[in-house]
């Protein structure tokens, strides 16, 4: 095996596990993970005359993941996208109390119910659009600072922190309504169930 | 700052991603308010909660992983001397002069737009189609103290587009030109570029003022445009690309 790819190898295997959970995370159909797996560290290699030694690999073969991920959702036929959502009716003032009552609850544990939602932290991630998904991964699981997500998806850093915004008050609804519906979490501020 | 200020920083302050004075304020603040302080803490455990929920690669992700790495081609060169790339290049009369070009591996800028130039050619960019007049008041509208485009583009050159893309957080105006068949990348900074690709910089700044070197294979040239920097890059040859950079440079 040459020297190039021993180190290809060796700078990979460093990232290996976010790289996997970004891939299985990225897609709209699961089952295009392992293409997307593929893509990218194909991508990846045949592009590593590029990389510049000594500089941010795991921001440079992510940017790469990020833009194969779009290449495979585009080829997918999977599930319609999750648009914007249409202004809907603005929650009353006792429902914002008991939703924020119910999210300080979550707060309280948040390790533990998060663990008990495994299955919901995918299900609110699919209700995220394209760009907030990517942005969310690519800070969540890539570890990569605002300039570099702005990078990865030639976005400017306004953009980034708009869609990162966007995409954790998501999730945090999601979770929060998840946890009241399993029961995690609900005592309202009234002193209702 | 008040409560509200503070809790719509706290995701920035998970990131660290505030300035020193937004940091030194959130930081006083949360140093004289429990609540926050506590809700500082609980957020920061629960993003990294759901990090680490997310962060789970799946089953049989291993055996996905050999499985990608397995099929990799063996590779075709290497860091050291291309003897074998360069072979083919010697039909060319003027190889020798184009050999002797450093490598691209020494100027920031030229790998920045050849990653611009890969996104180019995988069609993942998207340009506007505008004459070079009307390019020239868009760019400079979006990215300030960018230096002007020529007039027009010498002969043979055509503009097919133009648009802004971001390197390293750094805006960079961006132009698709053809050369006959073969495309080009080319970029235009404004003196604000200084810090992001000090190494074009220099090179740009020695005498002469215009800076050659390959790039996986293709030709890259950078050249002072005003009081701001330019390059391009395509596969054509080094005269082509002084040819282009002479509508900046007139």
């Amino acid at each position: 095996m040459s020297d190039l790819c021993d180190e290809f190898r060796a700078l990979c295997e460093a990232v290996r596990r976010p790289l996997l959970a970004f891939c299985r995370h990225a897609v709209w159909r699961a089952d295009d993970a392992e293409d997307l797996l593929q893509s990218a560290l194909l991508t990846a290699w045949r592009r590593f005359g590029e990389f510049r030694p000594g500089t941010n690999f795991r921001a440079w073969v992510f940017r790469i993941a990020a833009l194969e991920a779009r290449n495979v959702n585009r080829r997918s036929r999977g599930a319609p996208l999750p648009e914007e959502e249409p202004p809907g009716r603005a929650p009353d003032v006792v429902e914002m109390l008991e939703r924020e009552w119910d999210y300080e609850a979550l707060l309280a544990d948040p390790e533990t119910v998060v663990a008990r939602l495994s299955g919901e932290v995918r299900v609110a991630l699919g209700t995220l659009t394209p760009n907030e998904r990517s942005v969310l991964l690519l800070r969540a699981i890539g570890d990569l600072a605002y300039r570099e997500i702005g990078d990865a998806l030639s976005m400017p850093l306004g953009s980034v922190m708009g869609f990162l915004s966007r995409a954790r008050r998501k999730m945090r609804e999601r979770l929060t309504e998840a946890a009241r519906a399993r029961g995690l979490v609900g005592e309202s501020p009234r002193g209702s169930p | 700052m008040t409560c509200p200020e503070a809790r719509a920083l706290l995701d920035r302050l998970l990131d660290g991603a505030l300035d020193p004075v937004e940091e030194r304020a959130l930081g006083d603040h949360l140093a004289a308010c429990a609540t926050c302080r506590g809700r500082a803490d609980a957020e920061g455990r629960l993003e990294a909660a759901i990090a680490g929920a997310l962060s789970e690669p799946g089953p049989d992700a291993d055996a996905a992983w050999e499985r990608a790495m397995a099929r990799l081609p063996a590779p075709r060169r290497s860091r050291a001397p291309v003897v074998a790339a360069a072979a083919g290049l010697l039909l060319a009369g003027a190889a020798a002069l184009w050999l002797a070009l450093p490598r691209h591996r020494e100027v920031d800028l030229a790998a920045a737009l050849l990653a611009c130039h890969g996104d180019l050619l995988a069609n993942r960019v998207t340009l506007t189609e505008a004459p070079i007049g009307e390019a020239c008041r868009s760019l400079r509208s979006r990215i300030e103290g960018l230096p002007k485009l020529p007039p027009a583009l010498p002969e043979g050159f055509i503009l097919a587009g133009s648009g802004v893309c971001y390197r390293d957080g750094t805006p960079i105006g961006y132009l698709a030109v053809h050369r006959g068949a073969a495309p080009l990348s080319v970029a235009v900074l404004p003196p604000a570029s200084r810090a992001a690709f000090p190494e074009a910089w220099a090179r740009v700044e020695s005498p002469g003022g215009l800076f050659h070197c390959r790039a996986s294979g293709l030709s890259f040239c950078a050249f002072r445009a005003d009081d701001g920097l330019a390059a391009a890059l395509g596969d054509v040859s080094p005269a082509d690309l002084e040819a282009l950079a002479g509508a900046w440079r007139r």
